[in-house]
């Protein structure tokens, strides 16, 4: 040990949230409500279990409620929540008003929420709220207008986050939610779930003291397997002892790899010794992403320093879809702030901020000189690089191409291979998405 | 402005155009591990192409990606019966409908390689 010593870092506020609790006695007149999934155009962009989720094991600690509107105007205005800890998006429990009539809701009540028919948890009501949903969705995500140094178009149907928002019913319950009936993972998941308190414990165990997040929402190419391993240079008096790979997993877009693909896919570049298992972790957070971009980045950060994480690599466009965000605004906010969020520094050098330290990362190439994957900031043969882009990836496997080793892995190929066979075809379609929000990733038992 | 759709050749692809005149165009990525042949695209075909199939775009590289199996499949027959009016021959309107009814198709069900 000695001054360049990183260790573990403290939850983001401090402590853990635990927010599942056994032996909760459900009385009979608690009104009852089923979660709902919120769909667009025939298509679910969020079901709100998953939120519940993330609250309850801990993953977006300190938070442990559905925010009342003076919370999310705090968020909106500052990014930081009531009790002064940054946190970047709000987080609405949003109900059909007619529910909360025919329920006879009011402030004070204790709601059984229900999932797939069974107890599931419990909201305090705080607060029963009204807002305007296109107004939140704008102000959540920015404008060209207000957030020059970041938003370069304004948002609009084809941003799924922006239609999260902008799709809500206009009425939110705020307050606490805990967990009173644990959910039992399917069988492709479980293996992957590391809530905050199992990965902390895990990575003790392995005896990783600087632990590197990479954030996925795809099957990993040599792209993605260059980035890991290169940025886990970054450590303190040596690399990083451990990678984690945290997919998020939840609603999904149509031409997606499917989740299963996707964590099993990370599993096999271990399993097959590309990276030593012994410094790579493969886990999951349940999320519906917002394609926030730099905002995203600040939930993504909290969820991995939550996790244990010393260390987080962001990437060009990091969590972004679509040409919405400046490429390079998420790399921006770590180095200086978004000063037009109200976050005047870095998310690491403000107060009640982060202490997961960024490490932000160019493109990876092939550069035909060099004769190798190269990194874009050391390689000087830019004008010949060969870029292997994911959509580019992707054509080739729709048309039944095996990619070349040098640029996708092939035990990362029968994984896609597996998965498509199982479902009939290589990426997300709408009769996955059907299976996928029926069947969700969890399954809950009667109580 | 100009685009580019890439060609990518498997074994099977490369055996049919040996001897086509097309070897000439043929170009080798990743150390010469996967070939292609770049066609250049017009910014009016490439127009025809995003209108037709909505999934497409064009990526960083100018290259328009995400153009359906059965679209991709059917140019690369085209080249190797027309050559340089394949991009003409796809575009025609009777052409693209049937590849657009075909590309429907293709949202449900793909094949997965044996």
């Amino acid at each position: 040990m000695n001054s360049l010593t990183i260790n573990t870092p403290e939850p983001h506020g401090g402590k853990l949230v635990n927010g599942v609790r056994n032996n909760v006695i459900v009385k009979k007149e608690y009104p009852a409500l089923e979660i709902e999934p919120e769909v667009d155009m025939g298509i679910v962009i969020r079901n709100v279990y998953r939120e519940i989720m993330s609250i309850a094991y801990g993953f977006f600690s300190p938070l442990d409620r559905f925010m009342t509107s003076n919370e999310v105007e705090r968020v909106l205005k500052e990014r930081r929540l009531l009790d002064g800890w940054i946190f970047p998006f709000p987080i609405i429990f949003d109900v059909n008003p007619e529910k909360i009539r025919g329920l006879s809701i009011r402030e004070g009540d204790s709601v059984l929420l229900k999932l797939k028919g069974n107890p599931f948890a419990m909201l305090e009501v705080e607060e029963i709220w009204k807002f305007n949903p296109r107004e939140i969705a704008d102000r959540t995500f920015g404008t060209p207008d207000k957030n020059p140094d970041a938003v370069k178009r304004a948002f609009d149907h084809k941003h799924p986050g922006w239609s999260i928002y902008a799709k809500m019913s206009g009425v939110a319950l705020g307050g606490k939610v805990y967990i009173i009936n644990e959910p039992k993972f399917k069988a492709v998941y479980e293996r992957f779930w590391y809530p905050p308190e199992k990965s902390r414990t895990e990575f003790a165990k392995r005896g990783w003291r600087t632990v590197i997040a990479h954030q996925t929402r795809n099957v990993p190419h040599m792209g993605h397997e260059h980035l890991m391993k290169q940025a886990a240079f970054m450590g303190d008096t040596e690399p990083c002892n451990g990678i984690l790979v945290n997919a998020i997993v939840g609603s999904k877009r149509l031409g997606d790899f499917v989740d299963e693909a996707i964590l099993e896919g990370h599993e096999a570049v271990d399993k097959f010794g590309y990276i030593n298992p012994a410094r790579h972790l493969v886990s999951m957070t349940l999320w519906d992403m917002r394609y926030g971009g730099p905002l995203e980045s600040i939930l993504h950060g909290i969820v991995r320093q939550n996790m244990g994480c010393t260390h987080h690599m962001f990437g060009r466009d990091h969590a972004a879809t679509g040409d919405y965000y400046d490429p390079y605004s998420t790399q921006a906010l770590w180095e200086n702030g978004l000063p037009s969020f109200g976050l005047n520094a870095s998310p690491f050098d403000m107060d009640k901020g982060l202490k997961i330290r960024p490490v932000n990362m160019q493109e990876f190439w092939y550069c035909p000189v060099c004769g190798e994957i190269a990194y874009s900031r050391t390689c000087a043969h830019g004008d010949r690089a060969e870029r292997f882009s994911g959509s580019f990836i992707r054509g080739l496997i729709a048309e039944g191409i095996k990619p070349p080793p040098i640029i996708f892995r092939p035990e990362v190929y029968d994984i896609i291979v597996k998965w498509w066979r199982e479902f009939r075809y290589p990426f997300v379609n709408k009769r996955y998405l059907e299976i996928k929000e029926k069947e969700l990733e969890v399954d809950i038992e009667a109580k | 402005m100009e685009y580019i759709i890439s060609i990518v050749l498997d074994e099977d692809r490369f055996n049919r155009i040996r001897g086509s005149g097309l070897e000439g165009k043929v170009k080798g990525l990743f150390g010469g591990t996967l070939k292609v042949i770049d066609l250049t695209v017009t910014e009016e075909q490439a127009k025809k192409i995003l209108d037709a199939f909505p999934k497409s775009r064009i990526d960083a590289r100018k290259h328009i990606e995400e153009t359906p199996v059965s679209f991709r499949r059917e140019l690369f027959n085209l080249l190797v019966t027309k050559g340089d009016d394949a991009l003409n021959e796809i575009l025609s309107d009777k052409k693209l409908g049937e590849l657009k009814s075909l590309s429907l198709e293709e949202d449900d069900y793909l094949t997965p390689p044996s």
